[in-house]
């Protein structure tokens, strides 16, 4: 209150941050295509490239199965645009996943608001990989809670690390599934379902979808940053995450949802709630109880 | 390259494309796919093999079109949203090809769409499929100027 000038700056920034991700979220994807390429020893495109992208898509012309098609891919950008915003204001991260569950809904009824066969077997697809990617990624939340007392994204500072590795490797596990690569790309599978639940979307409105995608990556990777403290550290796993997904894309191929399903349940889950155990105080006080038993015992 | 505005520019650094074949030999769905691999890499370009109409700019046909892939190609080629180009690959979409005078053969592409540009060769070569498509690119920048004019 002393001071307008400070409180104007911290809003100004967030406002800044949040106008800079669609520009910083396009450089992830063409910094991914790159990659793949010369991962897969080839040029690739410029860097560029995802631009040139969207402005094709905004001069295409429109072809629309219905009208509710454009509400949801809106809905789908809205909703991401939503939950940077509250990651960049510091807010509550639980609510940041709430508002990613909405945006990837948003995708799943698209697909199932037209008749495409592709788009229906995409959006059931999408929905197993939601049903996948979710669980664990709120019960990595609900290990920061336990850690720091505060879901605000601002109120979460370092020295969380030894406690939180579970949570971090159970994340790592599923962010293939929330990036639609492989081993687990399979809502969008190319040459199998064209392009799953994005199918019908043409022109403008793919493009709408695209640079939501963009906004998805940074997201995801921007809540993995959260668990170490220091910049540098910040900047390596943000890297370090992107990188080694894309090695694992192109080292794999695509799985079915079956193993879909097993890998995330039976594996990333359990690790995710390991994660709770082990940062929880309750967890805490039976090792202690557990090993004085031991020690009177003994 | 002058004149031309964002959207405009994007329409020549980013032709995806969809590869149909109308009942060709194989041939030059075999050499259309090796421009996809890393020898010759037309992702350079920004060319990536989309495999939807809704998200086509450049329509690849080879093969002659037989009486039954007639209106399957027809169909493809109403749902791409425009600016869109079609290339025919191969003698075969060019003119029918060694097929040309079977019973069930109804001739080059050009009988059924209209063809911007033809790439010639039993089986095309990669090299002349993405000297077509840069071509086709060249005709559309084309267009697109004299259309400001
Ligand atoms: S042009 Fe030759 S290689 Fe190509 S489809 Fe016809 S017969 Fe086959």
């Amino acid at each position: 209150m002393s001071c307008p000038m400070s409180i104007c700056a911290s809003a100004a920034l967030p406002a800044i941050l949040l106008l800079l991700s669609p520009l910083f979220g396009g450089l992830l994807a063409g910094v991914d295509r790159k990659l793949t390429a010369r991962m897969q020893n080839r040029k690739g495109p410029p860097l560029t490239q995802p631009f040139w992208d969207i402005f094709k898509l905004l001069g295409k012309q429109s072809m629309v199965s219905n009208p509710a098609q454009i509400l949801f891919a809106i809905g789908y950008l809205g909703f991401m645009i939503l939950a940077l915003g509250v990651f960049f204001w510091g807010g509550d991260l639980l609510a940041i996943v709430f508002l990613t569950t909405f945006a990837s809904v948003c995708l799943v009824l698209g697909a199932f608001s037209v008749r495409s066969p592709y788009a229906y077997i995409g959006g059931q697809r999408e929905l197993l990989q939601l049903a996948s990617f979710e669980p664990v990624l709120i019960a990595a939340v609900a290990a920061i809670y336990l850690k720091t007392n505060t879901f605000l994204v601002s109120g979460i500072h370092g020295g969380l690390m030894p406690y939180l590795i579970p949570s971090l490797l159970a994340l790592w596990m599923v962010l293939p599934i929330k990036m639609r690569k492989s081993p687990f790309d399979i809502a969008t599978a190319h040459q199998e379902v064209v392009k799953g639940p994005f199918t019908e979307y043409s022109g403008a409105y793919y493009a709408v979808i695209l640079v939501g995608e963009w906004l998805e990556l940074l997201l995801v990777l921007l809540i993995i940053t959260l668990f170490v403290a220091n910049p540098w550290l910040k900047v390596l796993i943000f890297v370090g995450s992107l990188v080694g997904e894309l090695l694992l894309d192109n080292a794999c191929a695509r799985l079915n949802w079956k193993w879909l399903l097993r890998y995330s349940w039976a594996i990333a889950l359990p690790m995710a709630v390991i994660g709770i155990m082990v940062s929880s105080d309750v967890f805490r006080a039976l090792i202690n109880a557990l090993s004085a038993y031991i020690y009177i015992g003994g | 390259m002058a004149g031309l505005n964002l959207i405009e520019q994007g329409r020549l650094h980013s032709p995806w494309i969809t590869h149909f074949d109308t009942g060709s030999c194989n041939g030059c769905d075999i050499e259309v796919l090796a421009c996809l691999t890393p020898k010759f890499d037309v992702e350079r370009f920004g060319i990536l093999n989309k495999g939807n109409p809704k998200h086509t700019d450049v329509f690849l046909v080879t093969g002659p079109v037989t009486k039954r892939s007639k209106q399957r190609l027809i169909n493809l080629y109403e749902q791409a949203p425009g600016p869109k180009v079609v290339i025919a690959i191969g003698s075969c979409a060019c003119s029918g090809g060694v097929y040309g005078d079977c019973y069930n053969v109804e001739g080059g592409i050009d009988q059924i769409l209209p063809v911007d540009v033809y790439i010639p060769g039993c089986a095309a070569k990669p090299e002349a499929i993405i000297d077509g498509v840069v071509v086709a690119l060249e005709k559309l920048k084309n267009l697109m100027l004299e259309a400001k004019k």
